[in-house]
């Protein structure tokens, strides 16, 4: 295990022995927490160390206590002055396993969540959320014969295959929510910035030949779906290094990464708002590549786009279109010759953006 | 406060509420075969720069995404913290 800090110089590195160090976290104290595998499907080992490795105390998880088969102990999360080990119990259908530790080792709750692995958990403000993959063959199974523990049950519709799990720290559900995406999915990553979750999944449409598509799905605290991307790749027409696992990562209100099969894509909103566009219009500007001078107004499409251009008064009423219709990918410069003298405020508008820009015309 | 306040003031709170929820607009995307990596790992490094982790760790500009540069050698595996 090697720590290294944002410029990515190596602060320390410890060896372990193990068969294999699974996961590690970055505890609240900046202490560490890893979770080690002695025999797989067995025996496990979370390993707390303060901030620069020195072991401070190692806990024992028997994976048979679960299933007579063993878990496959997939990682760990701090939360609330106790770790959750998550894992998918070895059935003969998929059940997620997730249970909360204390720092002592003592198990304060489990739970067994029927029908679907884990792809990935996350710690969120009050408790921890996850998502996976629904399989629906092991529908009827699930529904009809119990885990082990007693505890598995159906959770979702047949029709349903990505999953959002949000539980309490307590272990309390408050969002239990699947997606009918109506093919088969396997859902990668979740995030979750402010009341937004994010989760992005992979999909094989059967259906239309070798599609192979990703898609982004925003989803508010309440399970509802506010947006989504969906972004394909033919196989026929690209080489193909696509990748399965989508990964969605968002760095504030405004900003979000996505890795997509082939791409990396970078979203971000103009920062700030309306009545600071005006007040800093350099700002506004830089961050959806626009600039007005004094000749002429410039502005660079990353993609091709339908694009409205118009003039209009402090106000907002616009009283002029300056150009409009469907550009090509690169810059364009349009200029401000024939427009009245005069403060303006002009504002460009793609289908992917649009800012506005104060504007004195004086010639 | 007269019925026509009362609905203007609704109509702007419930664009407020929609735009708050509207995914932001793209800035730029680039090919994998562009940046060098297909990334594990994705994490803000600074109000400009996004360090993308896969095969070897890539360095990248958040303003256009062009690479600033790369650290062979100290590959990150683990999976990143939520934001």
């Amino acid at each position: 295990m090697t720590v290294v800090n944002n410029r990515l110089e190596e602060l320390w590195s410890k060896e372990f022995d193990l068969l294999s160090l699974e996961s590690v976290i970055q505890t609240r104290d900046s202490g560490y927490a890893a979770l080690g595998v002695i025999n797989e499907y067995e025996e496990f080992q979370i390993i707390i160390m303060d901030k620069k490795g020195s072991i401070l105390k190692k806990n024992q998880i028997d994976g048979n206590t679960y299933y007579e088969n063993g878990v496959l102990i997939e990682g760990i999360i701090e939360v609330d002055n106790g770790i959750v080990v998550y894992g998918t119990g070895m059935s003969v259908w998929p059940e997620a396993l997730v249970s909360k530790y204390s720092f002592d080792g003592i198990e304060i709750w489990s739970k067994i969540f029927g029908g679907t692995g884990i792809s990935e958990m996350i710690a969120v403000e009050n408790g921890i959320a996850f998502t996976g993959c629904v399989d629906p063959e092991f529908w009827k199974i699930v529904d009809t014969v119990p885990s082990r523990s007693g505890l598995g049950k159906r959770l979702y519709s047949p029709d349903s295959y990505v999953p959002l799990i949000y539980l309490n720290s307590d272990g309390s559900i408050i969002l239990n929510k699947s997606f009918d995406t109506k093919q088969f999915d396997d859902c990668r990553s979740i995030r979750k910035y402010g009341d937004l979750f994010f989760l992005a999944y992979y999909t094989c449409d059967l259906n239309a030949g070798e599609t192979e598509s990703q898609t982004i799905v925003a989803v508010n605290e309440s399970g509802e779906n506010v947006w989504s991307k969906k972004i394909t790749l033919n196989r026929h027409d690209k080489m193909l290094i696509a990748d399965m696992n989508p990964r969605v990562q968002p760095f504030s209100s405004s900003e979000l990464l996505i890795f997509a099969l082939d791409t990396l894509y970078y979203y971000a909103k103009p920062t700030g708002t309306w009545q600071e566009n005006i007040s800093n219009p350099k700002q506004s500007l830089n961050s959806i590549l626009c600039k007005i001078d004094n000749n002429d107004i410039r502005y660079t499409l990353v993609e091709p786009s339908e694009v409205t251009l118009s003039l209009l008064t402090l106000h907002g009423k616009v009283i002029r279109l300056i150009d409009k219709g469907f550009k090509p990918a690169g810059g364009h410069r349009i200029p401000l010759s024939g427009l009245p003298k005069g403060v303006y405020l002009v504002k460009l508008k793609s289908s992917e953006a649009s800012a506005i820009q104060k504007i004195i015309i004086s010639k | 406060m007269s019925i026509y306040k009362l609905v203007v003031l609704l109509i702007v709170l419930i664009t407020g509420y929609s735009f708050c929820y509207e995914c932001p607009p793209l800035k730029w995307a680039k090919h994998a075969d562009e940046i060098n990596v297909v990334p594990d790992v994705i994490m803000d490094l600074s109000d400009t720069s996004i360090l993308c982790s896969g095969t070897e760790n890539v360095i990248i500009d958040k303003r256009d995404g062009s690479v600033i540069g790369t650290k062979p050698g100290l590959i990150i595996k683990d999976k990143f913290k939520n934001a």
